[in-house]
């Protein structure tokens, strides 16, 4: 009976230990500084994207201790849901050599600890970010802060580059997108028409996805050496030419004008233009 | 010149009382001890460590191999320096590889126990270790074949090392059809590297594997098992569809003594043209001379596919035989010929003969044919290197650069001048700035941004002026930086202020400043990095930049930034490095 008793009561110790040890609060583990961007763009997480927090950690203990990051909004995908995001290491002046994801556990030195988290926002708008040191299940310390998450400002430019050959007037059409926004633009669903001015029929025309980079310019055309919309126009017969990889090519005669018309849309932002080419029928060699 | 010949006969004389040491030394050991001398690893050890043999040995190893000595030492010093880029440490493993110099076993073995080490370099270090190591490492690579990471290159890497104790577990990975296609391969390949009997009836059994790879593999280790047991099942593979299962398998039956080149050339009248095509190769691989008339045949043949055709007329590159010059030059020049045929002839041509090939291609380079034309001029990419061959193609590629209608000929000619002219292409690639076509423009000025030409930095402003395609402005920007050029300065300051400017462009332009320590360069980066609005990208450019100016007039500003919390922490960071660097640079 008294050794029954012995067991339950070592039972009853080694169940509080173990329950104490892992929510144990007592480490002396804090968070000291965030530094943080308040304003940042619309943008997924990668690896060379300058959404990113660093935490300074300082742990008190004499060893090493094993830590979680646990975090709310860091990352929040397009349905508006937080989402694990990743911790990165060994920053060489330009880039990061490793990574880890939150879920994972990371162990901080005795002393200060910078830990650098990457943060996503594929939505627009405020968010509140909480930061909690976990260890085990118990929370060592918690921090949060607020950031503004901008979204493109996306802009269109229009043009075109005329060249002779023999009785042909070869029309290509320089088309851009520009962003002036801190938010990243993807998916960017971009529409380039060439249009009879007379009847309003879409005589050709080219749709693509395009990534605008926050402050930059981007071509339609991702080919190196081709637009993506061409107007061949002819005094006499038309070339047998079908200007690959151009997508959207019309052919005519020397005389007619064609609108182009440039689309694009991310999300609610919706900007176009268009112009007219040639510009005047003059340009063409032909009055009419 | 005098102490250079000197220093030859001192070597000479040297090398002559070494080598009698040596002989001395390696008769009285023999005598001493009564062991043959043998070349493996085992040995050479032990007569390393025993006796006066060793140190003249090693005398006379350092003094025949003391460049590859020095390069070594060298090599190991970029592979254990963590501060290395990763692509100059990997470099440095496959020459430390490529050396065999026992010396590199001791670091590999500690990058590929570091795990914090990255992990392409540690599967490039556990492939080389076969190369360098010795027995001693075999058991380490056995255990490794088990480690997710490193399995492939411990299987590649026993190949090299050529212990029998290897078979059987690489037999494993091997039979195992589970394993994944890449490890079995290399499992393959390294039973044929070792050579042991055991796992001939296992490669025989691969040879009807699912895999075609696993089949060209196998194949190939038959050949080095030199077992006739191989034979049949090898030429049943001569059929194939698969290109190097049959090329493999007809060098393996051809180590094996076996009449391949018969069994080859009855598969030219195959009815699938891919078994026609697959026989060509084969033949070509085995280098059976006698096979040249029957390719020459082939080529002629205008009843015959044209792929098989191509394939017999690049075949015909492996001879030296300056009489299949005539007819092949024939068929380039042939209007009614197939282009694609025509078009592989000129660098066969340069393969049989390059000087007779150059005068015939110079004086055919006026063909009709654009891509036949655009094949001619590519094909002078093969002199790379003969300096002696080089100067007389380099007048007719510069004109067609220039001067050809077809812009596809003016690509070739900016690639083919950028790789066989080295530094004398700048001039020419500066005028190609101006072509009509973008490809041919950014060819130019991506070849002269490695040129770091002085004298194009006019050139590429003007260009700079035109141009609008945003790569194109990109290599043009790069190529004007790396100039080093005190007159791009304010281009590019240009570049890296305008807003409107591709984002490419600036950053590289940003970029290209970093080496002007210019006050004006100091103040036109520091007035980017001020600019909270602009690209976070460019900023942090801006700032490494100001960190390889060294400009103290930028601490400042920088103190500031790496003291404001609300600013891109990674832009912090980089200020960190400059703020390190200037004050490293006060310091000296």
């Amino acid at each position: 009976m008294r050794k029954e008793l012995l067991l339950i009561l070592l039972g009853i110790i080694l169940v509080s230990a173990t329950v104490w040890w892992h929510y144990d609060s007592s480490i002396d583990i804090s968070i000291t500084e965030i530094s943080a961007p308040r304003t940042l763009g619309v943008d997924t997480i990668r690896t060379d994207s300058m959404n990113e927090i660093e935490i300074v950690i300082q742990n008190n203990e004499t060893k090493p201790v094993e830590i979680k990051l646990e975090t709310e909004n860091a990352f929040v995908d397009a349905n508006g849901k937080s989402v694990d995001t990743f911790i990165v290491f060994g920053y060489d002046g330009s880039k990061y050599s490793s990574y880890t994801s939150t879920r994972d556990k990371i162990t901080l030195k005795p002393g200060e600890n910078k830990v650098t988290l990457l943060l996503g926002y594929k939505v627009t708008g405020e968010q509140n970010v909480q930061i909690k040191v976990m260890n085990n299940e118990a929370v060592l310390d918690e921090e949060s802060f607020t950031v503004n998450v901008m979204p493109p400002e996306l802009s269109v430019e229009l043009s075109y580059d005329m060249i002779t050959e023999g009785e042909l007037e070869i029309y290509d059409i320089n088309a851009y997108i520009l962003n002036g926004g801190l938010g990243r633009a993807e998916n960017v669903e971009t529409k380039l028409s060439i249009i009879d001015p007379e009847t309003n029929d879409v005589r050709a025309s080219v749709v693509k996805d395009i990534v605008v980079p926050a402050y930059s310019k981007s071509p339609f055309s991702t080919w190196q050496s081709s637009p993506e919309g061409v107007i061949e126009l002819s005094s006499g017969e038309n070339s047998d030419d079908k200007y690959m990889p151009a997508k959207a090519v019309v052919k005519g005669k020397k005389g007619e004008q064609y609108i182009v018309k440039l689309t694009v849309t991310w999300r609610d932002q919706v900007v176009e233009d268009q112009i007219i080419i040639p510009r005047n029928n003059s340009e063409s060699g032909d009055e009419i | 010149m005098k102490r250079a010949h000197e220093s030859v006969l001192r070597n000479v004389a040297i090398l002559l009382l070494a080598t009698l040491f040596v002989s001395f030394g390696l008769v009285s050991g023999v005598c001493a001890s009564g062991e043959s001398v043998q070349m493996d690893e085992d040995n050479i050890q032990i007569s390393e460590d025993s006796s006066i043999l060793s140190s003249i040995m090693r005398y006379f190893g350092l003094l025949v191999y003391d460049d590859q000595d020095k390069n070594v030492t060298r090599w190991i010093e970029i592979l254990v320096n963590r501060s290395e880029i990763e692509e100059n440490r990997s470099y440095a493993t496959y020459m430390l590889g490529d050396s065999g110099d026992s010396r590199a076993a001791k670091p590999f073995l500690i990058i590929i126990e570091d795990t914090e080490e990255s992990d392409s370099l540690r599967q490039s270090v556990t492939g080389n270790l076969g190369k360098v190591g010795n027995k001693k490492h075999t058991d380490i690579l056995i255990e490794m074949l088990d480690d997710n990471l490193l399995d492939i290159s411990s299987a590649v890497s026993l190949g090299y090392l050529g212990d029998k104790k290897a078979v059987e577990p690489l037999m494993n990975i091997l039979a195992n059809e589970s394993m994944s296609e890449n490890m079995r391969q290399a499992a393959a390949r390294s039973l044929g590297q070792i050579g042991d009997k055991r796992a001939v009836k296992l490669l025989i059994e691969c040879l009807e594997d699912e895999s075609q790879y696993i089949q060209s593999e196998a194949a190939w280790a038959l050949g080095e098992t030199g077992d006739e047991r191989a034979i049949e099942p090898l030429a049943d593979l001569l059929d194939k569809e698969y290109e190097f299962a049959v090329t493999n398998s007809a060098e393996a039956l051809n180590k094996l003594g076996a009449p391949v080149e018969d069994m080859l050339i009855e598969n030219l009248d195959h009815q699938d043209i891919n078994v026609r095509k697959n026989s060509i190769y084969a033949l070509s691989s085995i280098g059976e001379q006698s096979s040249y008339s029957v390719f020459l045949k082939i080529a002629e043949d205008r009843t015959e596919y044209e792929e098989v055709r191509r394939a017999a007329i690049s075949a015909l590159g492996r001879s030296d035989d300056d009489d299949l010059i005539e007819p092949l030059t024939d068929i380039l020049k042939n209007e009614n010929e197939k282009r694609n045929v025509r078009a592989i002839v000129p660098r066969t041509l340069i393969d049989i003969d390059e000087e007779k090939a150059i005068k015939i291609l110079i004086k055919d380079i006026k063909i009709k044919d654009t891509e036949v034309r655009a094949s001619i001029v590519s094909s002078f990419r093969k002199l790379e290197g003969d300096k002696e061959k080089i100067p007389m193609v380099i007048e007719p590629v510069a004109y067609l650069l220039l001067n050809d209608a077809q812009w596809p000929v003016r690509k070739q000619a900016a690639i083919v001048m950028a790789d066989i002219a080295g530094e004398n292409a700048s001039g020419h690639l500066s005028l190609a700035l101006n072509d009509e076509n973008p490809e041919v423009r950014s060819i130019a000025a991506m070849h002269l941004a490695y040129m770091a030409d002085e004298n194009s930095t006019e050139h590429l402003i003007n260009a700079l002026e035109n141009e609008t395609n945003k790569y194109t402005r990109g290599y043009m920007t790069r190529a004007l930086a790396r100039t080093n050029d005190s007159n791009a300065v304010p281009i590019l300051v240009q570049l890296m202020q305008d807003r409107e400017e591709y984002l490419n462009v600036r950053i590289t332009a940003a970029e290209g400043l970093g080496v002007h320590k210019d006050d004006n360069v100091t103040k036109a980066l520091i007035e980017v990095l001020e600019s909270k609005d602009d690209s976070p990208d460019l900023r942090r450019t801006a700032v490494i930049s100001l960190g390889n100016i060294n400009n103290p007039a930028a601490v400042n500003i920088l103190s500031r930034v790496e003291a404001d919390r609300d600013e891109h922490p990674r832009i912090r960071k980089s200020v960190r490095h400059a703020l390190e660097n200037i004050q490293e640079v006060e310091v000296s």
